[in-house]
C-alpha cells in the first residue's frame, strides 16, 4: 500500500525531498563541474553545455524507457542492441529509397516490436529479464552487422534537420527530443495511474497482481515502451552521425544507459526510482566525458576515472538513500 | 513411451549433427601435418583466417580473403574474435584441433598473440598475420603489414609542407589506445616535430559515434585548430560531422584509409588527404604469400609491405578499390 501513497507525498512537498535524495549525485555533479571549470575556460560556455546536452540527448531518451521498466522490476539488457538494429535499419531503409518519415516510423515501429518480443518472452515464458534480454542482446548485435553488413551507410543530407536541426535557432532538435521524452515519462511515473502499477509490481508483484492491477498488460507495455524508445535512439543516432556505422550503439551505450540509472538511483529490485535521478546520472555521465577530452586527460586514465565517478557515485547514493 | 520415443529421436538427432559438424572439420587433411604441406605443390590446402573485428576494414578484409582463396583454388576456415584477445585465442586453438595448414590472424593485439603462436608452433600449424608483425619473426610463416609508421610518417610531412612554417594548431583524434593506433601517432608526431603546435590528443576507439563527441569537445577547447589527423576514415566521417554541424569547413582533416566514402570526401575536398591501404590489398597479398611459402615458391617475401599511396584531390582517380 506505500508505494500508492508515496508519489501522492512527493507530490505535496516538492523540492526539498527531490534535492535531498539526489544529494549524493548532485554532489559528483558539482564537485566534477567545478572542478573542470576552474581549469578550463570553456567548460561553462553556453556552447559547450549545448554540445554535452547533444552528446547525452539519446542517452537519455534510452534511459527514461529504462527507469520507468526498472521501477517495475524489469530489465532490458537489449536497448543499446536494439538502436543499434533501428540505426542500421533507418540507414539501409533510406538509401533504398523510402522517405524520411516512412523510414523513421518503420525504424521506431520495429523498435517497439523487438520489445514487445523481449516482453512476451519474459512474462509468458517467465525467463529472467536480465538473462532473456542479455540473450536478445546478443541476437540483435548480430542483427545489427548483418543488416549493414558490417560497413558503413551514408544517409548523406536526409534526417539533417533531426540530427543537425535546432529549435528557435538555439537548441539542437535531437535535445528537444530527449526533453519531450522525459517530461512524459516524468508525468507518466507521477500521475497515471499506468505509472504507479509499475512502482507497485515492482514493489511486489504478487501483492499487486492480488489488488487487481494487471501486471502481465503492464509488463508488456513496458517493454514495448522500452523497445520503442531504444527504437527511437538508433534514429536519434543515424540521423546525428549521418550515417549507420559497424559498432554504434550497442553494448557500449547500454552500459551507459544502465549506469545512468543505476546512478540515478532506481533500484534494481524495482519499486524505487525517479526520472530526475535518471536525469542527474546522464548528465554526470556526459560531464565526465566532455571534461576528459576538455581536459586532455591520457587515455590510459580515462576508464579509470569513469570507474571511479560511478563507484563514488553509487556509495554517495546509497548513503544518502540509506538514511531516509 | 511416447517420451521415451522423443528423447531417443533427439539423442540420435545429436547423434548425426556431431557426425555432420565433426566431417565438416576435417576437410580433406592429411593427418601428417604442415611439415609435409611445401612438398607435394598440387595437394589441396585449407587455410584458416582468424579475423580480429567486425567493423568495416575487417569485413573488406576477409571478403578479399574468401574471394583470393576461391580464384586459388583453397580451402578456407574463417573465425571472428570481436576485440577479445582470450576469443582469439580459442579462435586459434579451434583451427589448430581443425589441422589446417597454415593459420592467417588479424590480431586484435599483438602483445596477446603470443600465446597463439606459441600453441600454433607447438602443434606444427605456420602461423601468417595481417597488418602487424612486431614479433619474433622466426617464430611464424611470414606476415603482410601495412607500415603503420610510414602512413603516420608521410601524413606528418605532408602537413608541414602544406602548413609552410605557419606554426598551426594541431589536433589527434586517435583509434584505441596501444598497438598500431600508438605506432602510427608517434610516427606521426615526430615527422611534425615542433614545427607545430599539437594541442589536443584523444582517442576515440575506432568509433564513429564517438569520433564525433571527442571533435565537438575539440572545438570547444580548441576553436583555433587547424588540422586534425584522425586514425581511420570511419572515425573522420564522424569528425567531419562535428564540424559540418559547427559551419568549419576551414579545418582540414587528414586521415588513413582509402575507402569509398573516404576517396569521395578527398574529391569533394571534405578531407585534405588520405592514404589508401586497403583490407583489400592486404587480404590479396597475403593469400598469394601464404599459399607461396606453403608451396615453396620462390620469390616470396616473408614479410612482405602493401604498397600504400598518399590520396590527394589531384590523385583521387588513381585510388585503388577498397573493398572486394
Amino acid at each position: 500500500m506505500t508505494t500508492a501513497v508515496e508519489p501522492r507525498r512527493r507530490l505535496g512537498v516538492t523540492v526539498h525531498p527531490g534535492l535531498v535524495r539526489h544529494g549524493g549525485v548532485l554532489a559528483v555533479l558539482l564537485i566534477i563541474g567545478t572542478f573542470t571549470a576552474l581549469r578550463s575556460d570553456v567548460f561553462l560556455t553556453g556552447p559547450n553545455l549545448l554540445n554535452v546536452s547533444r552528446q547525452i540527448a539519446v542517452v537519455a531518451v534510452l534511459a527514461a524507457g529504462l527507469t520507468l521498466l526498472m521501477t517495475a522490476g524489469g530489465i532490458d539488457f537489449s536497448l543499446g542492441a536494439i538502436a543499434a538494429v533501428t540505426h542500421g535499419v533507418t540507414a539501409q531503409l533510406i538509401t533504398a529509397g523510402a522517405a524520411d518519415w516512412l523510414a523513421v516510423t518503420l525504424a521506431v515501429g520495429l523498435g517497439a516490436l523487438i520489445g514487445l518480443v523481449n516482453g512476451t518472452v519474459v512474462t509468458l515464458f517467465r525467463v529472467t529479464p536480465f538473462v532473456a534480454t542479455l540473450a536478445s542482446s546478443t541476437i540483435l548485435s548480430g542483427a545489427a552487422l548483418l543488416i549493414i553488413e558490417g560497413q558503413s551507410i551514408s544517409i548523406g543530407e536526409h534526417l539533417a534537420g533531426l540530427g543537425f536541426g535546432e529549435v528557435f535557432g538555439v537548441i539542437p532538435a535531437l535535445v528537444v527530443i530527449a526533453v519531450v521524452v522525459c517530461l512524459a515519462i516524468g508525468c507518466v511515473m507521477r500521475w497515471t495511474a499506468f505509472g504507479r502499477n509499475a512502482f507497485a509490481i515492482g514493489g511486489n508483484e504478487r501483492a499487486a497482481r492480488l489488488s487487481g492491477i494487471p501486471v502481465v498488460r503492464t509488463k508488456l507495455l513496458l517493454y514495448t515502451l522500452g523497445g520503442l524508445l531504444a527504437g527511437l535512439g538508433g534514429v536519434m543516432l543515424v540521423a546525428r552521425l549521418g550515417a549507420a556505422s559497424p559498432g554504434t550503439g550497442g553494448l557500449h551505450l547500454e552500459l551507459t544507459v544502465v549506469a545512468a540509472v543505476v546512478i540515478g538511483g532506481t533500484a534494481l529490485h524495482g519499486g524505487s526510482g525517479t526520472l530526475v535521478g535518471t536525469i542527474l546520472g546522464v548528465l554526470l555521465l556526459g560531464v565526465v566525458a566532455n571534461s576528459l577530452n576538455l581536459l586532455q586527460i591520457n587515455p590510459y586514465y580515462q576508464d579509470i576515472a569513469l570507474g571511479a565517478v560511478l563507484m563514488v557515485a553509487a556509495v554517495a547514493n546509497h548513503l544518502r538513500s540509506r538514511r531516509h | 513411451m511416447s517420451a521415451f520415443g522423443t528423447r531417443r529421436t533427439r539423442s540420435l538427432l545429436a547423434v548425426a549433427l556431431l557426425a555432420v559438424v565433426t566431417a565438416g572439420c576435417s576437410v580433406e587433411k592429411t593427418p601428417a601435418g604442415s611439415a609435409s604441406a611445401s612438398a607435394d605443390p598440387a595437394r589441396q590446402l585449407t587455410l584458416g583466417f582468424v579475423n580480429g573485428n567486425t567493423i568495416e576494414f575487417h569485413t573488406c578484409l576477409q571478403r578479399s580473403i574468401e574471394a583470393r582463396t576461391t580464384s586459388a583454388g583453397v580451402e578456407l576456415l574463417t573465425a571472428n574474435s570481436a576485440m577479445d584477445p582470450a576469443k582469439e585465442l580459442a579462435n586459434i586453438d579451434d583451427m589448430i584441433s581443425k589441422q589446417v595448414d597454415a593459420i592467417i590472424v588479424q590480431t586484435v593485439n599483438i602483445d596477446s598473440l603470443e600465446g597463439g603462436i606459441a600453441r600454433a608452433n607447438r602443434a606444427n600449424i605456420p602461423i601468417f598475420l595481417t597488418s602487424v608483425a612486431s614479433v619474433d619473426q622466426s617464430k611464424i610463416l611470414g606476415a603482410v603489414i601495412t607500415d603503420v609508421k610510414k602512413v603516420g610518417r608521410e601524413l606528418g610531412e605532408w602537413l608541414i609542407k602544406d602548413d609552410a612554417g605557419g606554426k598551426s594548431s594541431v589536433a589527434v583524434v586517435g583509434g584505441a589506445p596501444g598497438a598500431a593506433a600508438d605506432l602510427m601517432n608517434n610516427a606521426f608526431k615526430e615527422a611534425v616535430g615542433g614545427q607545430v603546435k599539437l594541442v589536443f590528443d584523444q582517442p576515440a576507439f575506432w568509433q564513429r559515434a564517438k569520433a564525433q563527441e571527442v571533435a565537438e569537445n575539440l572545438l570547444q577547447a580548441h576553436p583555433t585548430v587547424k588540422y586534425v589527423f584522425v586514425h581511420n576514415e570511419d572515425m573522420a566521417l564522424g569528425v567531419l560531422a562535428a564540424f559540418k554541424a559547427a559551419n568549419r569547413s576551414d579545418i582540414k582533416i587528414l586521415t588513413n584509409g582509402g575507402s569509398p566514402a573516404g576517396v569521395k570526401a578527398v574529391v569533394s575536398g571534405e578531407f585534405a588527404v588520405t592514404v589508401s591501404n586497403t583490407p583489400r590489398s592486404v587480404g590479396e597479398l597475403a593469400i598469394d604469400n601464404v599459399v607461396g611459402l606453403l608451396r615453396g615458391k620462390t620469390g616470396v617475401k616473408k614479410i612482405d609491405t602493401v604498397k600504400d599511396i598518399l590520396i590527394t584531390r589531384d590523385n583521387a582517380d588513381q585510388a585503388p578499390p577498397y573493398c572486394a
